[in-house]
């Protein structure tokens, strides 16, 4: 039987580091294919590989629907080849139905007609065709997030129009932005097109996600292909196992019960923004999680509490003392805020590791506003090690950085404020298997030394088995509490759907 | 209003995955680091081919002490422009409107005086009109939240206007004697407006490099919202720095009335680009993607002395403009290039909607 896509002994080596090792590779029509793998493993290079970014090494061959390909990949959509990056580069201020046309150019020249009504048929057989509801006319920026991933979707399929059921579709993490009912909705889809003879190349970090959707997955590690298996005979465990190359152990670490008769946090009437009349409480060495459908005001309430964004009522206190709406101050008063997006929240990419770590205490380092340049990259270097930040490289600028490294430098930032209370927006969005349970080991210290957290995430498996307590949120407030001995991802779900009465506090 | 949109540094992502796999960076860094110190050094390198190849065509003229003593006090206030433009540019925001601040500065102490107001209290007012500006840009663009780049550029065009109207249009000749003396005085046999300017930047130079507020700002410039995130008074600091771009741009046009004894009324443009050009030169000096003070300078003195030999091997005055408006292109292209070659690659820039 003819292979959608074929790789063959394909290789890539940048100045000398070999990142991509004799890999093989087969798709069939109709396939759902699981990409898994570390930072690093050569996933991206692979995809940058199929788009014509890079030109593989001498020897590599790939071939679509038994068409070789030559490299480097001139135009791959001339070759069936679509690919779906994670930053969908949608125009916000632009309809559906533009957004879909002009990566074809509206069908037309520079200087031809553009016929609107033309573009709208064609663009309302898409999403007939695919069975997606949505209006041709909205602009995009009001979308959800998954009806955005389906938007970018669909306009690499109708670069492929013509390629009739002989199309590749490459999906590189689709679901990184989306909540898990948003995604639950676009992987639906995904199936769909792979019904209809389409071959799909799925790369995702979530793995229970990807052995749900994919029908094989291969696993990448260091460049390496470990291993090609069916999904329905594989769990998530087996998945880090093979992609770190050893056992991991328990994926999430134990929870000792925190002391209940110390409360640190509380909060009364909060509302600002979406969120409205919010009421919650957290104790000594409590984790907390806070989790509900998207957009239902969990994005929003860590920055609300740190005084980055509105208030507009509601008191917040620690210990007894009202914190005021301003980051400094809650700060000073043990009240900090890892934010979820890093890039845009968090860190400084051109910036050291150093200047990235101290920025929040930097006057630690400057007695009489004089900067003792040698302590400062001393004691970086200390926390480096302590956090197992790699490379253990202070001057380093944070790009160059992985995810997960980058997150454990944030972490490290903040700890080191010596916080009563440590909020975590989405704090494994983007970070790898492994140093996701280094993040969710931190925590736990940190936790068992008496600090409190709260874990704002649409990770409900996180949330399920990190946290002591989960507080659902609907339309800005709180609907549901969920002690521990209750939580599941089923409990979880339900209840932030509706069906769960709130519990009774003990 | 999107923060990233405005930041004048460069963008650049990085793909953690086109580096070498995790385990051993070493090889990656030691290639780094060499790549990454000698295009840090490309102007200043520029800076003395410049000396070499004028001293080879004009030696008589170019490679005199005349001839640099000329160009380092014609360029003082210049200086002084240039070290206010970095400021602002260090937290990510333009503010275009310092050169008309100087001329207005420089025409209010002359026409003043002219009135019959004391030499001091003329040169108070003169200072105390960039402190109105700085706060006035500071309130539009930090208060309110508008673009810094057109809302400067407007504040420069109505500052223009203004400083026509109170000079009635004509040359201001009026300059107190006192201040023409003390702006004139030599010293080491440069005039004490070149000193002052070097002060200024010396002082500058240490708050950047060894206080939290220089690093503060940097913060800002890199990631607005981030720095705020970490608990740092952006919306302060922007401020400030606006309020000290401004006084030095008023100090500039005092010294500027006092070395030259006359003020053309309509000069601010003149004097609008040559300091952003020298502060886009300095990002690829020394720290690279960085505005710096030992980088504006370095910039500004490779654009004066190339405009001077230029000049001397007979060119005309067109020069300085064209000059100055290609080198501050060709600054951001080189800027960008080191950038790419050090691994970052281009990064579409989306407004901040997901």
């Amino acid at each position: 039987m003819t292979d959608a896509l074929r790789i063959r002994s394909m290789s890539k080596t940048f100045d000398g580091v070999t990142v991509l090792h004799d890999l093989d590779l087969d798709i069939a029509p109709g396939e759902v294919h699981g990409l898994v793998g570390e930072n690093g493993s050569g996933k991206s290079t692979f995809v940058k590989i199929l788009g014509g970014l890079h030109s593989p090494d001498d020897g590599s061959s790939a071939s679509v629907w038994d068409e070789e390909l030559s490299f480097p990949v001139a135009r791959p959509q001339q070759h069936g080849i679509a690919i779906i990056h994670q930053d969908l580069a949608l125009y916000d201020g632009m309809s559906v139905s533009e957004n879909i046309g002009i990566s074809s150019g509206f069908d037309t020249t520079m200087l031809g007609l553009f016929r609107r009504s033309r573009e709208r048929r064609i663009v309302q057989d898409l999403l007939r065709e695919f069975d997606v509801d949505l209006d041709p006319d909205v602009l995009v920026g009001g979308l959800t997030p998954s009806e955005q991933s389906v938007v970018a979707i669909l306009r690499g399929l109708r670069l492929l129009r013509k390629h009739q059921s002989h199309q590749v579709l490459i999906l590189d993490e689709p679901t990184a932005a989306l909540s898990q009912a948003e995604s639950q909705k676009l992987l639906s889809i995904i199936r769909g097109l792979a019904a209809r003879g389409t071959a799909i190349l799925f790369i995702g970090h979530r793995l229970q996600e990807v052995l749900s959707v994919c029908d094989r997955v291969s696993v990448l590690r260091s460049g390496r292909l470990v291993a090609t298996v069916e999904a329905r005979a594989t769990s998530d465990t087996d998945l880090v196992t093979m992609m770190l190359g050893y056992e991991l152990g328990a994926f999430y670490p134990d929870r000792h019960l925190p002391d209940r008769e110390r409360e640190v946090l509380s909060v009364s009437g909060l509302s600002g923004g979406s969120i409205s009349d919010l009421d919650l409480t957290t104790y000594r060495g409590e984790v907390l999680g806070v989790t509900g459908l998207a957009g239902m005001g969990q994005d929003e309430v860590g920055y609300l509490l740190v005084g980055h964004g509105r208030r507009t009522s509601g008191t917040v206190s620690i210990g007894g003392v009202e914190v005021h709406a301003s980051v400094g101050q809650a700060r000073r008063a043990g009240l900090v805020l890892v934010p979820g997006n890093r890039q845009r929240d968090s860190v400084w990419m051109e910036g050291t590791a150093v200047e990235n770590l101290t920025i929040p205490f930097l006057d630690r380092f400057a007695p009489r506003q004089l900067l003792n340049g040698r302590k400062e990259k001393g004691f970086a270097a200390a926390e480096m090690r302590r956090f197992d930040v790699r490379p253990m490289q202070p001057a380093q600028h944070v790009s160059r950085f992985s995810g997960g490294n980058q997150q454990k430098l944030v972490l490290a930032r903040w700890l080191q404020t010596h916080p009563k209370v440590l909020l975590l927006h989405e704090p494994t969005q983007g970070v790898d298997a492994g140093a996701k349970k280094e993040i969710f080991e931190l925590i736990r210290a940190a936790s068992d030394e008496g600090l409190s957290v709260i874990i704002f995430s649409s990770d409900i498996e996180e949330i399920v088995n990190v946290c002591h307590r989960v507080l659902i949120l609907d339309h800005g407030s709180v609907v549901a509490e969920i002690p521990q001995h209750q939580l599941s991802e089923d409990t979880v779900l339900a209840a932030s759907q509706g069906n769960y009465q709130l519990h009774e506090q003990r | 209003m999107t923060t990233s949109s405005q930041t004048p540094a460069i963008a650049t992502d990085e793909s953690p995955e086109t580096g070498p796999p995790g385990g051993d960076p070493l090889p990656g860094r030691r290639r780094r680091s060499t790549r990454e110190s000698l295009p840090g050094l490309a102007v200043p390198i520029l800076l003395v081919l410049t000396f070499v190849l004028f001293g080879i065509l004009s030696p008589d003229l170019f490679l005199t002490w005349t001839n640099v003593k000329l160009t380092v006090s014609a360029q003082a206030t210049v200086l002084l422009l240039a070290i206010a433009a970095t400021i602002p540019l260090r937290t990510g925001d333009f503010d275009f409107s310092i050169s008309a601040v100087m001329i207005l500065s420089a025409c209010m102490v002359g026409s003043l005086y002219d009135q019959g107001v004391s030499t001091p209290v003329a040169v108070l007012l003169a200072l105390s009109v960039g402190l109105a500006v700085g706060l006035l840009n500071s309130l539009f663009i930090v208060v309110i939240g508008l673009d810094g780049l057109i809302v400067t550029l407007g504040v420069f065009t109505f500052i223009a206007g203004m400083t026509n109207l109170i000079s009635g249009g004509n040359l201001v000749t009026t300059v107190p004697q006192g201040l023409q003396t003390f702006a004139n005085h030599t010293f080491l046999s440069l005039p004490s407006v070149v000193w002052i300017g070097w002060l200024i930047a010396l002082v500058i130079w240490f708050a950047f490099e060894f206080t939290p507020l220089g690093r503060y700002l940097l913060f800002i410039g890199g990631n607005r919202s981030a720095a705020s995130l970490a608990g740092l008074r952006v919306n302060g600091l922007r401020a400030f720095s606006f309020v000290a771009a401004s006084m030095i741009a008023a100090v500039a046009g005092v010294l500027l009335a006092g070395s030259y004894g006359s003020v053309d009324p309509s000069s601010s443009a003149a004097y609008l680009l040559a300091p952003f050009t020298a502060a886009f030169l300095g990002t690829t000096t020394i720290q690279m993607g960085r505005f710096n003070v030992v980088g504006t300078l370095v910039g500004l003195y490779l654009l004066a002395f190339g405009i001077t030999g230029l000049q001397l091997l007979g060119s005309e005055s067109w020069v300085t403009d064209a000059f100055n408006g290609a080198a501050l292109v060709l600054a951001l292209a080189f800027a960008r290039y080191f950038q790419l070659l050090n691994g970052g690659r281009l990064r579409l820039r989306r407004a901040a909607s997901s």
